[in-house]
């Protein structure tokens, strides 16, 4: 067996007051993604798939049950231990690109890096430059961040997710906003994540096409995982 | 490498304003209008309270030593009567005929040169006369003083306008007279005028100086002759005087000799203080107008920025949430809003210096007229590094404390609340 880089444990969730039980989002969801591992998690919107993911990339902690991200224990951490954890544990690229406007290229692929300190900012900027230069827009460096095409701004967030060389990218719907050309290109960067880079990756998505070129697709639906041991 | 993170929280503040740049502008103005007030404002009270100040320490002495007439409540018969069981009743007790002049005045001269935080006190006999030349007497104070001395302690020859006062050490009765008073009476130096005691003495003087003190209810009254002159015009001997005027080394000292002085003496003596208490009631209320105003101008900016950021702070949402989602704490987002509100604050704080100079500086070129006092020409205005610095202070912390609350709403938003919708 492969060493887990995600794990999860009895995940519920509820929506709503707690005492009044009103929404279940998650029920009692366990999850083990492995290092290396490119894993999508598909299911009709509603099945809480995203939930999932924010508890996962450690934005959401009022749940319960228990989250490891390699070996460290999410669950009970405070606000400043968990953005530590989103800053050099993990990178993650949204459905909307989400950059910040009135900032360049470069500005918005530095600022993970800027939190994060023990880093020159010489260092800083060559690492970023070369993030882009991975990713095939290192000329855009520049330039202000809105008035890029929808691709390039999924492809700089994906620098800025890089910057701090985290073992695992997460993403919610990166493709949701994106045409089937550039959607693929985003998959393929993933894989090539995967490859060249040896980096855990966790998607969200509802394409089924692009789900399939992961190495494993796990289906949610109603708060439920359906096949948690299941692989391509 | 902390240095980053500040590099990148300054980068974001700033470059949220510049995204906004007029209602930022709006909220600099706020802060640039209050502090140029408040600027303009302390320049000129505290330049109306200094010119005052140096009026009123020109003028009067430090410490004022003299007789304080009371009525002497025990009668001759409570003395004689004392401890009897014996009913007496004195009815219509009147105080009988005592000398204003201080006790044993020479002894308690020296007592009072000998403190070693005296600079100087100079004896006073002042006398209400009549001045005449030609046909009517107009009413005004005669003020004996040692010449010499008073000149060391109020720098007389400073004030005189006509003539020399050497000219009074002569045995002569001469005059140093008002320039109100000899404009009144009409008379020139030289010219010799009669001057008549209540006692009915009459005395001709000579007009030796015309002295000008700018302060026309002194110009207009008072006039200076010799201490023997005021003496003989009383009909009293050597060694009588009303008053003692004393000039410290430190003003600082005045209360405690003041004190230390009525016990040797057993006269009374008021410092400075208590002397001009409502010039000092004065400067109290200039200060308290000038820091309500000032303050009250700063609210109003300060819900300025208040309202600024927090409407920063919506528009900003997303971007909150992605520095949330990459890593940055909620103290980072804090400290975002902060420095925003901060540079707001420091921006409108210079402007408002700089804005309240050149107040100042206009109020310093209005022209004001004063029949009181004559030495003013200008409006009186200070000009001091302090009040600038005090000025800047009151910027950055009134914008700080209109940041924080909004700081630390954006730092508690939910970045997947904010992702989601």
């Amino acid at each position: 067996m492969t060493i887990a880089m995600i794990e999860a444990h009895n995940i519920t969730k509820y929506f709503g007051l707690k005492n009044k039980k009103s929404f279940k989002a998650l029920d009692n969801v366990s999850l083990n993604i492995s290092k290396g591992e490119f894993a999508v998690i598909s299911g009709r919107s509603g099945s809480g798939k995203s939930t999932l993911l924010y508890i996962l990339s450690a934005m959401d902690n009022s749940y319960e049950g228990t989250v490891w991200l390699d070996d460290q224990k999410l669950s009970g951490m405070n606000d400043r231990e968990l953005s530590r954890i989103r800053n050099r544990k993990l990178g993650f690229v949204f459905q909307f690109h989400f950059l910040l406007p009135h900032f360049s290229v470069l500005q918005n692929v530095l600022l993970p890096a800027m939190k994060n300190s023990g880093i020159s900012e010489r260092e800083c900027r060559g690492k970023a430059l070369e993030k882009l230069q991975w990713l095939g827009i290192e000329h855009l460096a520049d330039m202000p961040s809105q008035k890029l095409s929808g691709g390039q701004q999924q492809r700089v967030a994906i620098a800025r997710a890089l910057m701090n060389e985290p073992d695992i990218i997460m993403a919610d719907e990166p493709t949701g906003n994106l045409d089937r050309q550039n959607s693929e290109l985003v998959f393929q960067i993933f894989r090539r994540l995967r490859s060249e880079k040896n980096k855990t990756i966790l998607v969200v998505t509802h394409d089924k096409d692009l789900a399939q070129t992961a190495d494993r697709v796990i289906y949610m639906e109603d708060g439920k995982i359906l096949n948690p041991d299941h692989y391509l | 490498m902390k240095n980053n993170l500040w590099k990148a929280i300054f980068l974001i503040a700033a470059t949220h304003l510049l995204s906004r740049w007029r209602q930022s502008l709006i909220s600099v103005l706020g802060v640039t209008f209050s502090i140029a007030a408040f600027v303009g404002m302390i320049s000129l009270m505290t330049g109306i309270n200094d010119f005052f100040e140096v009026l009123m320490l020109e003028n009067t002495p430090h410490i004022h030593v003299y007789h304080e007439e009371h009525l002497n409540q025990k009668t001759v018969l409570a003395k004689v009567m004392n401890n009897t069981d014996e009913l007496y009743v004195v009815k219509g007790i009147k105080p009988t005929h005592r000398e204003r002049g201080i006790k044993n005045a020479t002894e308690v001269l020296r007592l009072v040169r000998a403190q070693p935080e005296v600079y100087g006190a100079s004896p006073l006999l002042s006398a209400q006369v009549f001045y005449q030349h030609g046909s009517i007497p107009l009413n005004g104070t005669l003020s004996g003083i040692e010449i010499e001395e008073y000149n060391k302690l109020f720098n007389l020859n400073a004030k005189i306008e006509q003539g020399r006062i050497e000219q009074l050490s002569g045995s002569a009765p001469a005059l140093i007279l008002g320039s109100g008073l000899a404009e009144k009476l009409g008379v020139k130096l030289y010219d010799y005028i009669t001057l008549t005691a209540y006692n009915g003495i009459k005395i001709n003087a000579m007009v030796a100086c015309i002295y000008s003190t700018g302060v026309s209810s002194i110009d207009n009254s008072t006039s200076f002759a010799s201490l023997a002159t005021v003496q003989r015009i009383l009909g009293k001997d050597k060694g009588y005087f009303t008053d003692i005027n004393i000039r410290l080394y430190n003003i600082r000292d005045a209360d405690g000799v003041s004190k230390r002085i009525q016990q040797l003496t057993q006269c009374r003596a008021d410092d400075w203080k208590k002397i001009n208490a409502e010039v000092l009631l004065g400067f109290t209320l200039r200060n308290i107008l000038t820091v309500a105003v000032s303050f009250s101008l700063l609210i109003v900016a300060a819900f300025g920025i208040y309202n600024m950021l927090t409407m920063m702070m919506y528009e900003k949402i997303k971007d909150i949430a992605i520095l949330k989602a990459i890593g940055y704490e909620r103290r980072d987002l804090r400290r975002i809003f902060i420095c925003e509100a901060l540079l707001i604050g420091m921006v409108g704080g210079v402007s408002g210096i700089v804005f309240g100079i050149l107040i100042s500086y206009g109020l310093s070129n209005i022209p004001i007229q004063s029949v009181q006092l004559k030495t003013v020409t200008h409006l009186p205005v200070n000009f001091k590094i302090l009040h600038y610095l005090l000025a800047l202070t009151f910027a950055l912390v009134t914008s700080f404390l209109a940041g924080w609350i909004p700081a630390v709403k954006a730092s508690a938003i939910d970045p997947i609340e904010t992702i989601k919708a």
